[in-house]
């Protein structure tokens, strides 16, 4: 599996950039793959993703509390962003400081299960950034890639292969 | 760097009310203004629930998320416990104030014109009964006959 990063241009602003994943030879990106697998029964809900999306990028940045911690392996910066209550979407993401967010998939969150390893699209999401995470960072110790001087963006190689694993098989 | 939108995205984008975004805007800013003042007085979330006097911690996540819808009175609390500006009234209460104060200066002067015109109309009649005592006391003096 194949893989790259690109900086969705409408949400990113002078407060942070937000980035989402392309998949082999897909067109699109993860985050249009949400809207799409969940746009019929949750719209309102992905709105409202989109809406604190903007906000991050043009006026508040990534501020660590609009996001929920801990959804992957400790300092792989693997988060959710945070929901109302009674919302049923859970959108994970990796989260760069407050000037850069990689946003992944996600998918509805049911009720009745508290952690997410009680529901495989959930899982494989989750699992998918814990990889792409771990490769970024092992690219930025290695100085392939690096942070533009505003800490805005990533530069450098931003194509990944994993050829021994498919985590989304 | 090259940039990607696509049309799901810009057209999901486009339709978005720019009030419905203010209202998220405003939300998230608020809770950064929060959490901006708490790490100025290096405060924890307990800190802050003492300091508004609740018991759920789980409320201060909440207000810090970006996703809580504010009341009035809740607002003020936090202004009070962290010694922030949140709701800026200033300018509009001095507008309201100062309207008032005119209001209120225009009905005392309406007020004060009545009892001046009032005063004045009592001094007239006063002075008309005076005149018509004095004119009628004069006629029936310069009656033959009347006393002196």
């Amino acid at each position: 599996m194949r893989c790259k990063l690109v900086k969705l241009s409408r949400f990113s602003g002078n407060k942070a950039s937000i980035y989402s994943i392309i998949l082999n030879d897909e067109q699109e990106t993860l985050l249009d793959k949400f809207i799409y697998e969940n746009k019929n029964l949750f719209l309102g809900e992905i709105i409202d993703i989109l809406k604190r999306l903007i906000t991050i990028g043009q006026k508040t940045g990534a501020r660590i509390d609009y996001f929920k911690l801990f959804e992957g392996k400790p300092g792989d910066g693997v988060c959710a962003l945070y929901d109302d209550d009674d919302s049923n979407l859970r959108l994970y993401c990796i989260r760069y400081g407050t000037q850069l967010v990689v946003v992944g998939n996600g998918g509805p969150k049911p009720k009745s299960i508290r952690a997410l390893q009680e529901d495989d699209k959930l899982t494989d999401e989750n699992y998918f950034l814990k990889w792409l995470s771990s490769e970024i960072t092992t690219r930025i110790k290695e100085r392939e890639i690096c942070y533009t001087n505003d800490f805005l963006d990533f530069s450098g190689d931003l194509e990944f292969q994993d050829d021994e694993t498919d985590p989304l098989i | 760097m090259k940039t990607y939108s696509s049309n799901l995205i810009d057209d999901l984008l486009d339709s978005i009310d720019p009030l419905d975004q203010g209202k998220a805007d405003a939300k998230m800013m608020l809770a950064a203004k929060i959490a901006d003042a708490m790490k100025a007085k290096k405060w924890k979330k307990q800190d802050l629930l003492r300091a508004v006097g609740k018991d759920n911690p789980s409320i201060i996540t909440k207000w810090l998320s970006g996703t809580h819808n504010f009341t009035v009175d809740t607002l003020i609390e936090l202004q009070h416990a962290l010694d922030i500006t949140l709701l800026d009234l200033a300018d509009q209460g001095e507008t309201v104030l100062a309207k008032y104060h005119q209001s209120v200066s225009q009905k005392v002067l309406i007020v004060a014109d009545m009892t001046l015109m009032k005063d004045m109309l009592d001094i007239h009649k006063n002075a008309t009964t005076t005149s018509s005592f004095i004119f009628s006391q004069n006629k029936h003096s310069n009656q033959p006959g009347a006393m002196a």
